[in-house]
């Protein structure tokens, strides 16, 4: 027996456990952390981080009832044991002192109020004011009057009991998550480019490639233990490559081997010049492209995605809001397109209604589109920072046509918000793969185009489980007759009981708030009062209007204080759950501690609610204004009782029996062996016998085995030597790079590459000023590569308004923060928002580091303080505020444009001022 | 006598060559321990040791902020309620 210090003991274990999980010779964790550990009293078990797209998996200790620990997982394949900051705070996130644990409703003399106080009530009169209001919205609006905002962030089975129960349920397709900010561009672009969403690679392409350039993504902020394998490549190898595209300076630029400040929405003029360079030094993989892809284009004239019509605009919004309808070509849009540029070009926005529409095009037409953009004009167009020697700027764009032409230089290009939050963001997602399709470096190991994601199940649960409000299950979307019939028979529902209409997106659902189009709005698991750009209008609308808004939270967040109804929420280890990645990883944890008070997850408020409906309510005839759909009468959904009948239903069976606790859903017992030991808490608070998460799951996985989006089994997943698993999963084994035969099973034997993808494969053949008539084309197994244009955004910089304003994350903080800003450590280290500008604008406008300024825009003015020398450098004529901090809100200030075609907000360009406050 | 420490695990990334200089200028910093090294990967393991989590903070930032030092990423925290303790250890069996 040996005795010494625990001090000393600690600081050696604490030693010896960081150099095993970071994989430093001669560390061992048996011999020091493990006793430690066992002296704690601690258990440990795994799970996902809570926070980023990345999908981290750590170890969570629990000692009585209370997490304790958490530690990166060293056995798992995407972090090996590394966590950020922010990952730590796992640990920390339950325990914030005002944590949500009763229902919440305002009220004025024991009665709902919406000028009343907040009172706590129970479940049970909370859900009885939450059916009152539907009631009476349903009986006045019909299905379309109510709506769900829902979450990147939900599991993946909150996210399946939201879907059924709104589009099933209810027949209304309001239902969308916060992903539409994050990554509906990506989607769109998937969609249209590869038939099928999701990329090809995975995150093994960081060290299987050569070069990785960023475009829009500041990784070493927002995905930082990426940006760990990335730079410890870039550290280790000869000859591995970073580059960094980007509108200012930031911390992913120390790192970079070359850094390109480009000028807002001129990336589209970029990727233009990057295929001109490859198609004229015959760079093009012309194998690759015979056998795999043909060329595509679509309409130019779709507006932004605004409001048509100017009748809420404040008057200072509506000279931007004009350019939804008609558009007056800058001196740049005109030479790219080929006109003259000393006339005036007004363009009709005449596509704005069908911007998605697209059309085959011959290589020669593509070529030639390509033609203006010459590196001399878009080097003039994309030179983001005055400073800079334009020659300087020059050289940098041919050292990026270079990696991408050479052939021999494997080649991954990763990209986020700077993409997806775009107007154009469906475009220059398809540039990406355009680029990428005509040299062959795509699908392959350490070559592609590889879009990211910012939430940690925007993949699992936004896109593949298909909570927005177009889609279903599996790729499949409910304008298509065929996808809601497998829906129904999957569901066991009466034919057309799916609406055909399209649902109103998250920033739609807000403008339909305003309207009264909306007047009974749920939100779970997002804070979309502070994340929806233009937020004064919906702030008004949500408090001014006829309308009940029910927040489900953890925390008090700026939704909350908006809403009518407070419903507190379990956090992630309060529950069971899983996640899916932004490589297709699909990830579960066991819950570890109970929810605290009378809080419940939010699967168990779905279930519940659900109890509240009999199909009489809502199966009957139903208004739908809009509706138009083979099958369907003109603005109504049929009544679907007699149908629903003969599938052994009856009137007064509730939502919860018909679609939650079917026979099928309640074989999976509750105890199961999976859970080792561990609680359920929708199990304990609904008095249940069945396991809801995993039949759910399993019933949510029948839509995508067989699809090319297989899922493993519900229990594969908690194996022992299991860290998540990557679809499509066939005879146990995951997929790592798709459409490549090597790699992915469905993709046919001897193709070599198989862009098996089904959705738009049928279209008509055209030239650059639209399609052709004629019988459509079916592509079969091809990919496209789209010529798109270069276009202005929305609203640029002017003589009042004279300044770029850009928004986004921060490494410490989780989108509004409503987590993250309760954990000391990250609070201190970054407590507020700052304006984040250059000395010399600074200087111009009388500001000095730390000084309050004023920033104002068409429409809001909002306060922050400035920082010069921070690690955003934003060139002359930028500013940057990240948008977590409530008390600054710089979503008052941005503008609510939309891509066209995915309808994602683009927070990442408007024009404003900045002054002395 | 007990007391509450924090301990902090860092993986610290030097840039290339300046290893050595990043380790003697850890080591000075009161609070900090330096432990294993990894002159191929120019990487070193720091612990803090802080009786509070502002302490843990500012050790973080002094680490983080030293020249030479390219990155530092948290790998293991520990709350230790009995630090005055001792502990008393198995030998290992041969």
């Amino acid at each position: 027996m040996r005795s010494l210090s625990r001090r000393e003991f600690v600081r050696n274990a604490v030693a010896t456990a960081t150099a095993a999980v970071a994989g430093l010779p001669g560390a061992s964790f048996a011999d020091l952390v493990d006793p430690l550990e066992k002296s704690l009293g601690w258990s440990w078990d795994r799970g996902v981080c809570r926070f980023c797209g990345v999908g981290c998996g750590i170890e969570i200790a629990t000692k009585d009832g209370r997490i304790v620990a958490v530690r990166g997982d060293a056995k798992s394949p995407v972090n090996r044991g590394l966590l950020c900051v922010k990952g730590y705070a796992n640990a920390e996130i339950p325990y914030g002192e005002d944590r949500l644990t009763r229902p919440l409703l305002r009220m004025k003399e024991s009665e709902f109020d919406k000028r009343g106080d907040f009172v706590p009530v129970s479940w049970e009169r909370a859900f009885d004011e939450m059916e009152r209001q539907w009631r009476r919205v349903h009986g006045e609006l019909g299905p379309t009057g109510v709506g769900v905002m829902g979450s990147g962030q939900s599991t993946i089975q909150e996210g399946y009991a939201a879907t059924k129960l709104v589009k099933a349920g209810w027949r209304s397709n309001n239902l969308d998550p916060n992903a539409r900010h994050c990554m509906a561009s990506a989607v769109a672009a998937f969609m249209q480019t590869f038939g099928i969403d999701e990329p090809a690679g995975c995150f093994d392409d960081i060290e299987a490639t050569d070069t990785v350039v960023l475009w829009g993504a500041n990784m070493a902020e927002m995905h930082p233990m990426l940006w760990a394998r990335v730079t410890d490549e870039r550290l280790r190898r000869e000859g591995y490559r970073v580059v960094n595209l980007t509108t200012f300076h930031n911390r992913s630029s120390d790192l970079a081997d070359l850094e390109i400040v480009f000028r807002p929405n001129t990336d589209l003029a970029i990727w233009n010049y990057i295929a001109r360079e490859i198609v004229s030094r015959g760079a093009i993989d012309r194998e690759f492209v015979d056998a795999h892809c043909v060329f595509a284009t679509g309409p130019a004239d779709i507006g932004f995605g605004m409001r048509a019509s100017d009748e809420l605009a404040y008057p200072a919004e509506k000279d931007t809001q004009a350019r939804e309808r008609v558009v007056v070509l800058t001196r740049e849009e005109a030479v790219l397109r080929g006109l003259d540029p000393r006339v005036e070009h007004r363009v009709e926005q005449a596509a704005a209604g069908d911007a998605g529409k697209h059309w085959l095009i011959s290589f020669d037409e593509f070529q030639r589109a390509l033609e203006p953009y010459t590196l001399e004009t878009v080097a003039a167009l994309a030179q983001g920072d005055p400073d800079e020697p334009r020659e300087r700027f020059r050289h940098k764009l041919a050292q990026l046509a270079d990696f991408y032409a050479d052939a021999k230089r494997k080649v991954v290009s990763f990209w986020t918000m700077g993409f997806n939050q775009h107007v154009r963001g469906t475009w220059v997602n398809e540039q990406a793969y355009m680029v990428h399709l005509l040299t062959g470096k795509q699908a392959r190991p350490g070559a592609g185009a590889f879009s990211l994601t910012g939430q940690p199940s925007a993949c699992g649960t936004a896109r593949e489980v298909g909570t927005f409000s177009h889609r279903l299950p599996a790729d499949m979307v409910v304008d298509n007759a065929t996808h809601r019939a497998k829906a129904e028979k999957v569901w066991k529902l009466p034919e057309r009981t799916i609406n055909p209409k399209v649902g109103s997106h998250i920033t739609q659902m807000m403008r339909d708030l305003e309207d009264g189009r909306l007047k009974w709005l749920w939100i779970q698991v997002t804070n979309p009062f502070q994340s929806t750009a233009n937020a004064n209008h919906w702030l008004r609308a949500a408090r001014e209007n006829d309308c009940f808004v029910v927040v489900s939270d953890v925390y008090p967040t700026l939704s909350s204080k908006v809403a009518d109804l407070i419903l507190p929420s379990a956090m992630i280890f309060e529950k069971w759950g899983a996640y899916g990645n932004s490589e297709r990883r699909t990830q579960m944890w066991r819950q570890q501690i109970e929810p605290p008070g009378e809080a419940t997850s939010d699967l168990w408020q779905l279930l519940e609610f659900a109890k509240r409906f009999r199909l009489r309510d809502v199966w009957g005839a139903q208004k739908v204004p809009g509706l138009k759909a083979e099958g369907f009468a003109d603005g109504k959904l049929p009544d679907v009782l007699a149908a629903a009948r003969a599938l052994g239903y009856t009137e007064e069976s509730t939502l919860y029996d018909v679609l939650f606790a079917t026979p099928a859903n309640r074989a999976f017992t509750w105890p199961d062996p999976v859970a080792s030991g561990k609680r359920n808490s929708t199990v304990d608070a609904g008095g249940l016998d069945w396991f809801p998460e995993k039949a759910l799951f399993e019933e949510y996985a029948a839509f995508g085995r067989g699809a090319a989006h297989d899922l493993a089994p519900f229990d594969l997943y908690y194996r022992d030597d299991v860290r998540g698993l990557r679809w499509p999963v066939v005879d146990g084994r995951e997929t790592r790079w798709r459409f490549n035969e090597e790699h992915d099973p469905y993709a046919a034997t001897g193709s070599g590459f198989d862009f098996y993808g089904k959705a738009s494969k049928s279209l008509p053949q055209g030239n650059l000023t639209g399609p052709l008539p004629g019988e459509p084309v079916t592509i079969g197994h091809k990919a496209k590569i789209f010529f798109r244009p270069y276009a202005a955004a929305a609203e640029s910089p002017d003589a009042t308004y004279d300044l770029w304003l850009s928004t986004g994350r921060v490494l410490e903080h989780w989108h509004s923060g409503s987590m993250t800003r309760r954990v000391p450590e990250l609070h201190a280290a970054m407590p507020e928002a700052q304006l984040f500008m250059h000395p010399a604008d600074a200087a111009a406008r009388g500001l000095v580091q730390g000084a309050l300024a004023a920033i104002e825009s068409r429409r809001g003015r909002i306060t922050a303080r400035v920082e010069l020398v921070g690690r955003n450098r934003p060139p002359r004529g930028t500013v940057y505020v990240p948008w977590f901090d409530e008390s600054v809100f710089v979503n008052k200030v941005t503008l609510d444009a939309t891509c066209p075609i995915s309808k994602q907000t683009d927070f990442k360009k408007c024009a404003v001022k900045v002054a002395k406050a | 006598m007990n007391e509450i420490r924090h301990y902090a695990g860092l993986l610290v990334t030097a840039e290339p060559g300046e290893l050595q200089s990043v380790v003697a200028a850890l080591a000075a910093i009161a609070g900090v321990g330096v432990h294993q090294r990894d002159a191929a990967t120019d990487r070193c393991v720091a612990v803090l040791e802080s009786v509070d989590r502002a302490g843990q903070e500012r050790l973080f930032r002094a680490v983080q902020e030293q020249p030479g030092v390219r990155g530092a990423d948290l790998v293991y925290h520990l709350v230790d309620p009995e630090t005055g303790s001792r502990l008393v250890l198995e030998e290992p069996s041969p």
